[in-house]
């Protein structure tokens, strides 16, 4: 019995091999169903996300089903082996609790400390629990996997720092204006990299919007959205006093707000704290607004160049995170290795059952015939003799805490009667 | 007995520091909870301190250098804590407690333990409510400057787009602004009851009306800060311009601390 991955990732196989792969949650279900039926797996999980497919499963016996699997992935997802090839990797036991532990803390991910691996780990769990696909092995594997994901972002900096665009403006927004609920937004163009830290801000208790495009419809369109309000161009002046932060992203070849506008503007705005996040190409604005008096000014290259240092800085912490995933998988691999005393015990048991009825029977018939009651007495008067004999061995084995101990004990008990003979 | 008791005071205060501390790296409700609890705990072991000293020498604590620090620290560790409460915000304690604990390591070191009986005139209640309330506004002068000199950092943090630590550990500058004004509005208005106790002080002594250059320093202080209140109010001023007059009062204070105290004036001593 061994722990099994087999998968493919964005490290081993391009995207456009990885989409071909991908489980959907009622794929999953199909496949999980025919790798126990077929025999392949005991218990299985299928992790599949856009960055990775896996099937992390529990083996009968020693050999590797790495083909056979594959062969089930390619056949599953009609796909020709040789598209295939080399994009797989395989990991045993200790290695494949690692790696799973690693997925978990989003060590593993493309962006490195991404949250949502997380939550994609978890649900992949329960989808196999739910499908009965899983046993005592791996409910304990992943269940600890998502432990150990949580105790990584609570115990390093990898999650900490904001490395997409959008929420690096929203984090300098904050360190701006402190609480960003009921802050104004003015939305300048109505893009897509306008509308994704829209998003970002709305997460954040933003609720006031005015967005401002040269077609209206557009502008409404995203105002909808978000419940804000669209405003037509020509009226961009009187939109300018109100906002705490504007958001720039008009395709306008010229600076759509220049230092002279906005400076005839500030004193009417009380000189309150405006932040410009400009994230057109070619820029909105003009980058002299800087020199006016409390307003702040991030562009596209800026924003670029905080995520790059804050992907790095999270970086830094990798081995710290590794530090931990190590502590959890040795304490796994305790647990798996005290699991074996658990089938020692039970061959153990069912072979001294199987010699007891046996003989019970082959006495019983040379007694000739006997009463329902002293039947009863002989069997229960075994019965009796086994269980005292076989209380103190299976207790003291339980008992063992000494891991290395406890496996020559079962190694001798192994040997002394005899038990390997059976499969377990 | 109470040099003892102080050193056990500002162990406490080190402690709340470490508490402080790590709750900017680990926000957790519990522990920054902790922290208040232990800052006050230290506060109530440091007025005792002082309490104990007063009895034992039959002085009030404002009469030498080691008692004025000494409440110089205390105040400034309530007016934190004041603020605390009034902003419902832990992020700034681990910035600026070091102040107190400074203070009261300076004081208990330099404490001289010969018994010391001031001159009837620097007796009597009027006296003591000029001295007090000019430390405390004095004390929320020095709050404001470590708020500033925050203000400043973060703000530089922003200008040059540098997301580190100290970006990320600095709480925002709306906050700071805030208490700052806290701050200030809590100096202002008790550093004015101070020099009017003072001079109401000198007439019942019969003192003639002296331009003590004390005193002129003192009223240049308040005239900053109250510029500061009303700049600050009507929206011209805001932000860095700000922080920038309240660092510029603070070094004032520090210049009538010393030179002025030093060398120029005839009955200001050590405050």
């Amino acid at each position: 019995m061994a722990i099994f991955l087999v998968g493919l990732n964005h490290t081993t196989a391009p995207v456009d091999v990885r989409e071909r792969v991908v489980f959907t949650s009622d794929q999953s279900r199909t496949a999980l169903t025919t790798l126990s039926d077929r025999g392949l797996l005991r218990e299985d999980v299928i992790l599949s996300t856009c960055n990775r497919s896996e099937i992390y499963g529990l083996t009968e016996g020693d050999s590797s089903p790495l083909v056979e699997i594959r062969d089930f992935v390619c056949e599953f997802h009609h796909v020709s082996p040789a598209a295939l090839n080399g994009c797989f990797y395989q990991q045993t036991q200790e290695e494949a609790v690692r790696h799973l532990f690693r997925v978990a803390s989003s060590l593993d991910s493309q962006v490195v400390g991404e949250p949502h691996i997380l939550g994609q780990v978890r649900n992949a769990f329960v989808l196999a629990l739910e499908n009965k696909s899983t046993g005592i092995v791996l409910n304990r594997l992943f269940q600890k996997a998502v432990e150990v994901g949580k105790r990584v972002r609570a115990e390093t900096e990898i999650g900490s720092r904001p490395v997409s665009l959008s929420s690096v403006a929203v984090e300098t927004a904050a360190k701006i204006f402190g609480k960003l609920e009921g802050r104004a937004v003015l939305v300048l163009g109505a893009g897509e990299m306008s509308e994704l830290t829209v998003e970002s801000l709305s997460l954040h208790g933003v609720t006031n919007f005015v967005v401002a495009n040269r077609s209206l419809d557009r502008a409404q369109e995203l105002a909808a959205k978000f419940k804000g309000t669209a405003i037509p161009w020509e009226k961009l002046d009187e939109a300018l006093l109100p906002p705490d932060i504007i958001i720039s992203s008009t395709s306008s070849p010229d600076f759509v707000i220049t230092k002279e506008h906005l400076e005839r503007l500030m004193s009417a705005r009380k000189r309150r704290a405006l932040f410009f996040i400009d994230i057109a190409l070619p820029r909105d604005i003009d980058p002299r607004v800087q020199e006016i008096y409390n307003v702040y000014l991030y562009n596209l290259d800026d924003l670029k160049s905080i995520a790059e240092n804050n992907r790095a800085e999270r970086e830094k912490d990798i081995p710290k995170a590794d530090k931990i995933v190590d502590e959890e998988v040795r304490l796994f691999m305790r647990w798996l290795e005290g699991l074996a005393a658990v089938p020692t015990v039970t061959s153990l048991r069912k072979k001294v059952e199987q010699i007891r009825t046996a003989e019970l029977e082959a006495h019983l018939r040379k007694l000739g015939p006997v009463g329902e009651r002293e039947r009863n007495i002989i069997d229960a008067l075994t019965q009796s003799i086994v269980n005292k004999i076989l209380h103190e061995p299976t207790i003291r084995l339980k008992r063992t805490t000494d891991e290395s101990e406890r496996k020559d004990h079962a190694k001798a008990l192994r040997y002394l009667f005899d038990l390997d003979k059976e499969e377990w | 007995m109470y040099i003892i008791l102080s050193w056990v005071a500002v162990l406490f205060y080190l402690v709340t520091e470490g508490l402080y501390g790590f709750n900017l790296f680990e926000r957790r409700p519990a522990l920054a909870k902790l922290a208040s609890r232990f800052l006050i705990l230290s506060m109530a072991i440091h007025f005792g301190a002082m309490l104990a000293r007063s009895r034992q020498f039959q002085v009030v604590p404002y009469n030498d250098l080691y008692g004025s620090l000494s409440l110089f620290a205390w105040m400034v560790a309530i007016i934190y804590l004041a603020l605390e409460f009034r902003h419902r915000q832990k992020s700034v304690g681990a910035f600026l407690l070091p102040i107190p604990i400074i203070l009261l390591v300076l004081a208990t070191l330099l404490n001289r333990t010969e018994r010391y009986t001031p001159p009837a005139e620097l007796r009597g209640a009027l006296f003591a409510y000029h001295v007090t309330s000019n430390i405390f506004a004095y004390s929320a002068f020095t709050v404001s400057f470590i708020l500033s000199a925050m203000y400043l950092l973060q703000h530089h943090q922003i200008r040059i787009r540098r997301s580190g630590l100290l970006f990320s550990r600095l709480p925002s500058l709306e906050l700071l602004e805030r208490m700052n004004r806290t701050s200030v509005a809590i100096g202002v208005p008790v550093l004015l009851c101070g020099i009017l106790l003072g001079s109401l002080w000198a007439r019942k002594l019969h003192v003639r009306w002296v331009w003590d250059p004390k005193l002129v320093w003192s009223l240049i202080t308040l005239l900053i800060y109250a510029g500061y209140l009303f700049l600050e109010n009507r929206g011209t001023w805001k932000g860095k311009r700000s922080a920038i007059i309240s660092v510029c009062g603070f070094l004032i204070i520090i210049f009538s601390y010393s030179v002025v105290n030093l060398f120029f004036s005839s009955f200001h001593k050590f405050y």
